[in-house]
């Protein structure tokens, strides 16, 4: 009963959460168990930044209860008092708390989560947040581990527990409903035939969810699945803002803001994680300059504020402070400073070239490290082949299709809107070979169990979404050519191609 | 539906449409065969005998058992402890004492945990911790060399550290030891 109470508040949080900022009933319910969860991780890191207490309780009961009384006490507009409105919110919520306890119920019944030897260290992470001793948490911990699955594991303790069974599997089914909604939202405005929307979409969840480590991920006790789901929505997000598509520029803008904390806080590369995810965002001149300035200021504050917070406790233990916190805080104080010009026109123009330039940086990057160490890269090359090629790596052949299917896109898809959800994936490919070079373990290995092999699923369902969108798209190179353009009616084509004001 | 997908072999969704579906097949068809060759905790849909990922974990792996057992134990049977432990310990891990320990406090003292095991006999009093693990032949091995619980009849809720020279090391409750080494270490 406790696991309920606590998931269903981070539901009914989410939930509300997206109608204030402005969905629709249904819209919000799609996102409301990834927002719940990130408002409880959003309420965490500024009771940590600011150093107050830490307690799970009083963290879950903030975050759920502050959506849902904003809620009620806001001014009722004459919409919110259509017949249809109240009866469609109260199915919404009645569905959702039915099907979460049908998850509940199921995952308390049957053990399937998994787990690795890190999964222990989230836990003791977790503890020590409840307990509010999160001073005692070692630096390697700290470093590795950061805080946004600690504190959501956390929230068991609130019922005695060490761990929310169904959190990683509510999450999973979260990344499918978030992948649906952008997916059906982006295709909205475009010049393509239901039948095919309908097809892509099905096929994009049969992508993910027939895959065996989609399944895994679904059931293992770590961040990544979490951090997927960050990139994912921030990237997504930026997308439908771009694409002028019918969903509110609030909740958009929001939404990117309230995912920022739990990815900078969910690993140790999610502050690279998120600016690959708004670098395309923040330079396209055809959103709001306001929308990029926020998401900007957003990302270099929460960058800022958790560097700062890990300096602080490397001051505390007496250890001079790595590379890997003053790095990513001197990144946040250029960002900070960048916020004022982002919108200048010579910056926007060379968009393609700043993106192009980023990429090009990180592999030069890469070029530099394997150069100094190139036993690293060969090692890390010939395991990742073995991993995902071979099979050792548990992702079956499917992953080669679809960089196969990658490929083909990147060579022959000419619609420049896609960068937005192509750029995190393809940029994060060096950082992880990177990564290698950074990490204490060296060059990565043969097996499930290495580092990139599970890392992989924080980019795998933007990717998976990044080619259902390059599906639906007009504008190919040849010899691949859109047939049937009689079926596009003038009004489509004017609203896809003058939907993007600067 | 599909007659409206596939108008051209050269349309690319007609050709992403086909590449998405090759890919779900060989998804479906590859699944059994990874899970057939993955290790328990690495297969998506295998199912353990019991709830609770950590009693699992302590079931099935060494790394995770030395890891995480000698904590969980005295959390579940002695939460809210408080744990008296050398300073700089080099065989209990505080952080883990507080977790998955649940110690309420830690206080740190410096004696050496070897002589003070060896001048108190703890023996009559070990807890037999097999009854709390589920896989008894890999836990009581472990049990053996990492770690031991041991309390008078009365326990007081605060725990000493010791070390034997083996490298095991044993919650103590207070009540076991002497007065005079309970006054030295700062126990009422």
């Amino acid at each position: 009963m406790g696991e309920y109470v606590v998931v269903s508040g981070l539901f009914l949080s989410g939930w509300s959460f997206g109608v204030l900022t402005g969905l629709s009933a249904v819209a919000a319910f799609f996102f409301s168990f990834i927002c719940g969860l990130s408002l409880v991780v959003f309420v965490s890191a500024v009771l940590l930044w600011l150093g107050l207490p830490t307690n799970a309780f009083f963290v879950w009961a903030v975050a759920c209860g502050l959506p849902f009384t904003l809620l009620a006490a806001r001014p009722m507009r004459p919409e919110h008092l259509r017949p249809g409105h109240f009866r469609t919110s109260l199915i919404t919520i009645v569905v959702g708390l039915v099907s979460l306890a049908v998850l509940v119920f199921f995952l308390r019944s049957v053990p399937l989560e998994k787990y690795h030897i890190d999964t222990f260290k989230y836990f003791r992470s977790g503890i020590l947040f409840s307990r509010n001793e999160t001073q005692y948490i070692n630096l390697n911990d700290l470093e590795k581990r950061l805080f946004s699955f600690p504190i959501a594991l956390s929230l068991a303790r609130i019922y005695g527990e060490f761990y929310v069974k169904s959190l990683v599997p509510a999450l999973s089914i979260g990344v499918l409903s978030v992948s649906l909604f952008f997916f059906w939202a982006i295709s909205a405005k475009e010049n393509v035939t239901r039948a095919a929307r309908y097809g892509i979409a099905a096929l994009m969840l049969l992508l993910m969810v027939s895959n065996n480590r989609y399944v895994w991920n679904s059931f293992y006790l770590n961040d990544h699945l979490y951090v997927a789901a960050c990139v994912l929505i921030i990237a997504g997000a930026g997308v439908l803002n771009e694409r002028m598509a019918d969903v509110p520029r609030s909740f958009l803008v929001s939404v990117q803001i309230l995912m920022m904390p739990a990815l900078i806080m969910g690993r140790a590369e999610g502050f690279l994680l998120a600016g690959f995810a708004i670098l395309p965002f923040i330079l396209n001149p055809e959103v709001a300059p306001r929308d990029r300035r926020v998401v900007l200021a957003g990302f270099a504050v929460v960058t800022f504020a958790w560097h700062m917070y890990l300096a602080h406790a490397f001051m505390r233990e007496g250890s001079s402070l790595p590379l890997s916190v003053f790095g990513p805080a001197a990144l946040a104080v250029l960002a900070v400073l960048a916020v004022p010009f982002i919108t200048i026109t010579p910056l926007v123009r060379f968009r393609r070239a700043i993106l192009i330039l980023a990429e090009t940086a990180l592999w030069v990057a890469l070029l530099v490290a394997t150069i100094g160490k190139p036993g690293v890269m060969v090692e890390s090359l010939s395991a990742t082949y073995q991993n995902i090629v071979v099979g050792a790596g548990s992702w079956g052949r499917s992953l080669v299709v679809l960089a196969v299917i990658f490929v083909f896109v990147l060579v022959f898809c000419k619609d420049r809107r896609l960068a937005t959800l192509r750029f995190p994936v393809t940029a994060s490919i060096p950082m992880f070979f990177l990564l290698a070079y950074l990490r204490n373990g060296g060059a990565y290995r043969v097996g499930n169990g290495d580092s990139l092999n599970r890392m992989l699923i924080e980019i795998f369902p933007l990717a998976v979404l990044y080619l259902a969108v390059a599906a639906i798209s007009l504008d190919w190179r040849r010899p691949f050519v859109v047939p049937d353009r009689q079926a596009i009616s003038p009004e489509n084509v004017s609203s896809s191609q003058t939907a993007h004001p600067a | 539906m599909l007659k409206g997908i596939f108008k051209s072999p050269r349309n690319p969704l007609s050709v992403l449409f086909i590449l998405f579906s090759l890919a779900i097949i060989i998804n479906i068809v590859e699944f059994p065969f990874i899970e057939r060759d993955s290790r328990h905790n690495y297969s998506a849909v295998y199912k353990y005998r019991y709830q609770n990922v950590i009693r699992v974990a302590i079931d099935h792996d060494n790394s995770s058992r030395t890891a995480v057992a000698p904590y969980y134990y005295l959390g579940l049977v002695f939460p809210e402890s408080v744990v008296v432990m050398p300073t700089d310990d080099r065989l209990a891990d505080s952080v883990s004492i507080r977790s998955f320990g649940l110690a309420s406090e830690i206080r740190y003292r410096d004696y050496d945990p070897v002589k003070l095991f060896e001048k108190t006999n703890i023996k009559p009093h070990l807890w037999n911790l097999m009854q709390l693990a589920d896989d008894r032949g890999n836990v009581e091995r472990v049990i053996e060399k990492t770690f031991g619980i041991a309390t008078s009849n009365q326990p007081s809720g605060t725990f000493v550290i010791l070390h034997d020279r083996s490298g095991r090391f044993y919650y103590v409750d207070s009540n076991l030891l002497d007065a005079q080494t309970r006054k030295d270490l700062g126990i009422g």
